[in-house]
């Protein structure tokens, strides 16, 4: 009987044990613990060197507040597909993040917290990962041939806050692999952007559409993202103001413009001047020099639905673009996560906050 | 037909004369941008959600080659294209 006890109590103290040492795993978002999500994004280092930080509300993470992080995991997108794997280096630091996804920078630093910790130095592999027959929207289980795991050397305790998770991954030369989506989560919101006319010029084909609004950067905690297309070299003015009644001939206001240049705006706000870059690959010479203005829109209800018009005007020609009349989205994003994307050599990236990874995190 | 590109932008099947071009965008940019090797007109497309987009080919002869593109920066991807006649 004595004995029986003693076998008792051991086996409780192991199974205490087992269970306080039993690795928890949280997937954010959670919605997409056992589902494909809806979207898909490349991995650092698969194929190109890229550095992608991921910006998590502290929403989605309070079942680990207090934990010891010990890994990271990408999942494969559901897709009829093999992926061939492939090695690469990655560097994968983690931080508290100064401030949460709406308000992330397209500045990769300004999103690193104080207590940045390297937590995965090295090279891994991506494994080759058999096909998803029933496609997009089927399950895929976290096995190991459908996740890059990266196991943290250095473990990261999280205390709460909105967490900043920072990759940069380099393939490892001629042996990248052309495509290894993971699986990623899009919310399907944006602003508006309707095309006023007013155009002329070399550009933009015979309606003379050379400037450009993404209508899914209109949103609340986003860069709004305006470009356009003139003479490699020149500089362009961005023009931020409201639409006239009527369509002003620019010869009228003494201009030498060519005919249908067209000033679109009755008021104007703000001007700001942006360099028709060239593109650094020769064969995209015949597009034109590409300008691009950011414009932040603040996480404010101040802002929601609210409307502006854009017109570019480029002064070697003394033409106007086509003008784009934008509304931002009516609400803000409810992902709570934001992605920011870029080249690692470059100090900034795309940033989106209405698309993110799915990741596991596995705590202890 | 095998797909051209990868690295975050790829295109699966051929470019038909008024058809359509299945394009994959596996970066978080919200445009594709479209244009042939000669003309100073790029048409845009906003990616859809699921970031598979079937792309109207442009309204050129076949045997133009499209520059299919994405990015910008160090981060430009470009996928070439032939046009092909029905």
């Amino acid at each position: 009987m004595s004995m029986n006890r003693t076998s008792i109590l051991v086996t409780a103290s192991l199974a205490a044990v087992v269970h306080a040492q039993a690795p928890q795993r949280v997937v954010v978002p959670a919605s997409a613990a056992t589902a494909d999500a809806n979207s898909f994004e490349w991995v650092a280092g698969a194929s190109s060197p890229l550095r992608q930080q991921n910006l998590i509300a502290a929403s989605h993470l309070t079942a680990l507040v207090g934990r010891t992080l010990t890994a990271l995991e990408f999942r494969r997108t559901a897709a009829d597909e093999v992926y061939d794997g492939a090695p690469l280096s990655l560097l994968v630091t983690m931080s508290h993040a100064p401030h949460g996804p709406l308000e992330a920078h397209s500045n990769f630093a300004s999103n690193v917290g104080a207590n940045a910790t390297t937590v995965f130095q090295g090279t891994l592999t991506l494994p080759t990962s058999p096909a998803v027959p029933a496609g997009p929207g089927a399950p895929v289980a976290w096995s190991a041939n459908n996740v890059l795991r990266i196991p943290f050397t250095t473990p990261f305790v999280y205390n709460g806050g909105p967490l900043c998770v920072d990759v940069v991954g380099t393939p490892v030369a001629g042996q990248s692999t052309s495509w290894w989506m993971a699986d990623a989560v899009f919310e399907p919101i944006g602003g508006a952007v309707s095309d006023l006319g007013g155009g002329c010029g070399a550009y933009g084909g015979a309606q003379k559409r050379w400037s450009y609004a993404s209508a899914r950067s209109l949103l609340p905690g986003a860069y709004a993202h305006f470009e356009a297309y003139g003479p490699p070299g020149s500089l362009g003015l961005c023009v931020f103001g409201h639409r006239a009644p009527q369509p002003i001939p620019l010869s009228l206001l003494g201009f030498a413009s060519p005919a249908g240049c067209d000033l679109m705006l009755g008021v104007i706000d703000m001007l700001v001047p942006a360099p028709f870059v060239p593109d650094a690959n020769p064969g995209l010479l015949h597009r034109g020099g590409l300008a691009s203005v950011e414009l932040r829109v603040p996480n404010s209800a101040v802002v929601f639905g609210a409307t502006l018009t854009t017109q570019w005007f480029e002064w070697t020609q003394q033409a106007t673009s086509n003008a784009l009349e934008w509304t931002v989205a009516s609400a803000a994003p409810s992902l709570g996560m934001a992605l920011l994307e870029g080249h690692p050599q470059e100090p900034t990236g795309t940033l989106s906050v209405h698309l993110a990874h799915v990741l596991r995190f596995e705590a202890q | 037909m095998s797909p051209q590109g990868g690295g975050g932008l790829r295109v699966m099947g051929p470019a038909l004369q008024g058809g359509t071009i299945r394009v994959e965008v596996g970066t978080n940019v919200d445009s594709v941008e479209i244009s042939a090797g000669s003309s100073a007109e790029t048409i845009r497309h906003e990616v859809a959600p699921g970031k598979v987009n079937e792309l109207p080919v442009p309204p050129v002869p076949g045997g133009t080659i499209l520059w299919i593109s994405i990015g910008k920066g160090l981060n430009r991807k470009v996928v070439l294209v032939e046009v092909l006649a029905p």
